[in-house]
């Protein structure tokens, strides 16, 4: 017996969401770190490529502007007593350099005596001409940044920062150096002017990012140039790359804004949480149901408990409305048994003994289980109820019948079949109600009278069936009921359908004519021969069962065997031939027929017919004694009735009666008649010095009605 | 047996009760005796506790026929029950008496 489990889930359903939001915080925080230290990378990589690239493009470029400027101080010192000709040198730079905006000389001030203290000369673009001017006429260059940051530098060109000339409204920075004589004489300051668009250009070509910014400086410090956002705007985070642009005392340096990061982590975070959040709603539904699941399951397997349970309770319910107390005795042996298909069936059976009467009921509710099983229980509580008042098998099966077939929407039927026995008689009363017909087996040999019967045949018979229909349909059907004499050895087996519609593992039934087959073997056996086992309905289950073997049982099994043990012992009496002995005589046979069960007014009719036998002897036989032998001829159902007396022979049956003579009847002649009327047969015999009347009388189906 | 004699103004009522077989005939042959020296009277013979008649009974009733017949009576049999009108079918007496309910 399966004692109910039941599981407990120790995950709290509360927290699985707060479970499933710190595993995606986690994984969240994992995923950005690694996004964030790549992007990083990522970032700095392209900074530092595109950065190179800048340097690249620049310093080609710068190159050629520092030759220009060289160039100029070399024709410069190259030229330095002809101060004049030096526009001619920066004419010259001009054409050779189409960048170039201006290139001029500022002169250390009071240079050359015979000009100006502060002589400048310049060369410029204007349009598509190029013009000369005089900058230290205008102003005193000699504060001006290119200037003094040249004069600073010693070893190389110096940069000043770009401006928009006025004059041009075009970017332009300064490349000035110092012009030094050999001497260490320091003689002024070349400057040169070069349009920066495409330096601007390079910058611009060089942003790794369109946030980006990115700067030129000098060796001061200064800026040179700026593309994208300004210095203001730079933060803490943002990403700085330098560069040193050596051989020009420039240095580059890209500045990324933190921003960019987010941007670009943005979009990764984005997805990746996204697909994070699905993956764990997924999942947590995945839990969830399968959570689910498994409480549905526990339910399930709980009820499934609960019903087990409850099924066995009414299993042992059920099997405990079937009566085991069998009758058996010397007279008498019933057994029965019942397997139900499921825990419970609507099989039935059901007995009751009242002294010498014992009544019995065999059915089938139709259909299986706990439906067919309410109705199995009120068909036998009816069969007790009314069974306490019945007479006849039809009386009870009308009245089961008119109750079944109140209320039964469902037409649920019962086959069944009711019969009444008389016990010492074996006379049987009984009633169909669409069942199927139970078997009657007899012994294999029977001593009768000195006669053996051998007929095998005869070893197994249906029990004729009146087609009655099955109860609960037509609460108003009138039964038809019949006899039967069960004779002495002679078992009857009942069953249901489940018994001859039983399957094997090939789906083969079972079949009346195997088990006629089956209880010949195990019941049929001879009387005389104690070596053969009646197995009883025992037996009969077990060959059932061997036959289905590993088949499924398809329905409930029922058998019930119902044998007459004994017969009435045969009765002999001897006494004198008188007058007074007649009422003695008349005694033994009227408690002999009894027990046998003949009905009153048959018995009655037998006694008459003896006493014309035995009033016959006392008047004509001059015998000394009668001698009376009651047997009971259970093979033929007859009753014979000896009378042997030692007078002179006389055949009665040798006198011919006529019941239209009665008025010259001779004496002894209406007896006869009468005798002959009453009984079947009446043999004469003379044996030895005797005379030996025997009358038989068969004792008919269904002539007991107590 | 027994057998009570009522007279009934013009009829007598003759009560056969119990068993007419033939230990009775032997044994009370001198009331059965009685009954036959009515048979000039107009008598019924109530046989409705009569149980049981043989052989020896449909004499006695054979008997009181003839004597009634020649002493000009007359008789009735009346209330047989089953067993008895079995007998008297079974040995043509049904023909021969008059019977009445």
């Amino acid at each position: 017996m399966s004692v109910v489990r039941t599981k407990e889930k120790h995950v709290n359903r509360k927290s699985l969401p707060i479970v499933g939001a710190l595993v995606i915080a986690l994984l969240m925080a994992v995923q950005f770190v690694v996004s964030y230290t790549r992007e990083t990378e990522r970032i700095k990589e392209h900074m530092e490529r595109e950065m190179r690239e800048g340097q690249q493009a620049c310093t080609a470029h710068l190159y050629d502007i520092i030759d220009a400027t060289y160039e100029m101080a070399s024709f410069t010192l190259a030229m330095l007593n002809e101060p004049d000709s030096i526009y001619a040198l920066a004419d010259k730079v001009l054409e050779s350099f189409p960048d170039v905006a201006s290139c001029y000389i500022g002169f250390e001030p009071g240079y050359y005596a015979n000009r100006s203290r502060l002589y400048g000369p310049c060369a410029y673009r204007e349009g598509t001409s190029i013009l000369h001017m005089q900058m230290g006429d205008e102003m005193d260059y000699t504060r001006r940044e290119w200037y003094t940051g040249a004069m600073d530098n010693d070893t190389s060109s110096f940069w000043t920062p770009a401006y928009t000339d006025p004059n041009w409204h075009r970017p332009v920075f300064t490349n000035s150096l110092k012009i030094v004589l050999p001497s260490g004489e320091t003689v002024g300051v070349v400057g040169v002017d070069f349009f920066a668009e495409w330096l601007q250009k390079a910058l611009e070509d060089s942003q790794p990012y369109d946030e980006a910014a990115c700067r030129l400086y000098n060796s001061h410090g200064a800026l040179l140039m700026n593309i994208g956002q300004t210095k203001e705007e730079d933060e803490r985070g943002d990403f700085i790359t330098k560069a040193r642009l050596s051989p020009f005392e420039m240095s580059m340096v890209m500045v990324v804004p933190k921003e960019i990061m987010w941007q670009r982590i943005g979009w990764i975070s984005l997805l990746t949480f996204c697909v994070l959040l699905f993956s764990i709603t997924l999942l947590g539904w995945l839990v969830w149901r399968y959570m689910r699941e498994e409480k549905a399951l526990a339910r399930v397997e709980l009820d499934r408990e609960v019903m087990r349970k409850e099924m066995l309770i009414a299993h042992t319910i059920q099997m405990n409305i079937l009566r085991h107390d069998f009758p058996k005795d010397e007279t008498i042996d019933l057994q029965a048994a019942l397997l139900p298909m499921r825990e419970v069936g609507g099989d039935l059976y059901d007995y009751h003994r009242d002294g010498d009467t014992l009544w019995f009921i065999i059915g089938d509710v139709s259909g299986k289980g706990v439906s067919a099983a309410m109705i199995m229980s009120a068909t036998v509580n009816l069969f007790r109820a009314v069974g306490r008042h019945a007479h006849t098998p039809k009386h009870v099966m009308e009245e089961i019948n008119e109750v079944l077939s109140e209320n039964n929407p469902s037409l649920t039927f019962v086959t069944a079949l009711i019969g009444r026995l008389h016990i010492p008689s074996g006379q049987l009363l009984y009633c169909n109600a669409g069942h199927c017909a139970p078997i009657v087996v007899r012994s294999v040999k029977r001593e009768v009278g000195g006669e053996r019967s051998e007929d095998a045949s005869l070893q197994v018979r249906r029990l004729e069936l009146e087609p009655n229909i099955p109860l609960g349909y037509d609460g108003s059907y009138g039964f038809v009921e019949q006899g039967y004499l069960l004779g002495q050895g002679e078992t009857l087996v009942l069953y249901t359908d489940g018994v001859t519609e039983a399957r094997n593992a090939e789906r083969k039934m079972l079949g009346m004519k195997r088990l006629e087959d089956i209880a010949q073997q195990v019941i049929g056996k001879s009387v005389e021969d104690a070596a053969l086992q009646d197995r009883g309905v025992e037996g009969l289950l077990a060959e059932v069962k061997a036959y289905i073997g590993s088949a499924e049982p398809t329905d409930d099994i029922t058998i019930m065997t119902i044998r007459k043990q004994s017969a009435v012992e045969p009765a002999e009496l001897r006494v004198p031939n008188h007058e007074d002995q007649w009422p003695v005589l008349r005694q033994v046979i009227h408690e002999y027929g009894t027990c046998l069960g003949i009905d009153k007014r048959t018995l009655k009719k037998l006694e008459v017919a003896a006493e014309e036998a035995v009033v016959n002897i006392l008047h004509h036989s001059g015998a000394t004694e009668i001698t009376l032998a009651l047997t009971y001829d259970a093979e033929a159902k007859a009753l014979h009735i000896s009378l042997t007396d030692d007078g002179v022979p006389f055949d009665p049956t040798a006198h011919v009666a006529n019941a239209d003579a009665v008025a010259e009847r001779q004496v002894g002649g209406l007896g006869i008649s009468l005798i002959r009327q009453i009984v079947d047969q009446m043999r004469y015999r003379r044996v030895d010095d005797t005379n030996q009347l025997t009358l038989i009388k068969l004792i008919v189906d269904s002539s007991y009605l107590g | 047996m027994k057998i009570n004699i009522l007279p009934d103004g013009e009829q007598t009522r003759v009560c056969l009760i119990g068993e007419l077989d033939t230990t009775a005939t032997t044994e009370q042959s001198d009331e059965l005796g009685q009954v036959l020296a009515l048979a000039d009277k107009s008598l019924e013979i109530d046989c409705s506790e009569m149980e049981y008649i043989s052989s020896a009974g449909l004499r006695f009733f054979m008997q009181l026929k003839r004597a009634s017949e020649a002493k000009g009576g007359s008789i009735r049999i009346t209330h047989l029950n089953e067993d008895v009108t079995d007998i008297f079918r079974m040995s043509g007496f049904m023909n021969i008496f008059q019977i009445e309910k």
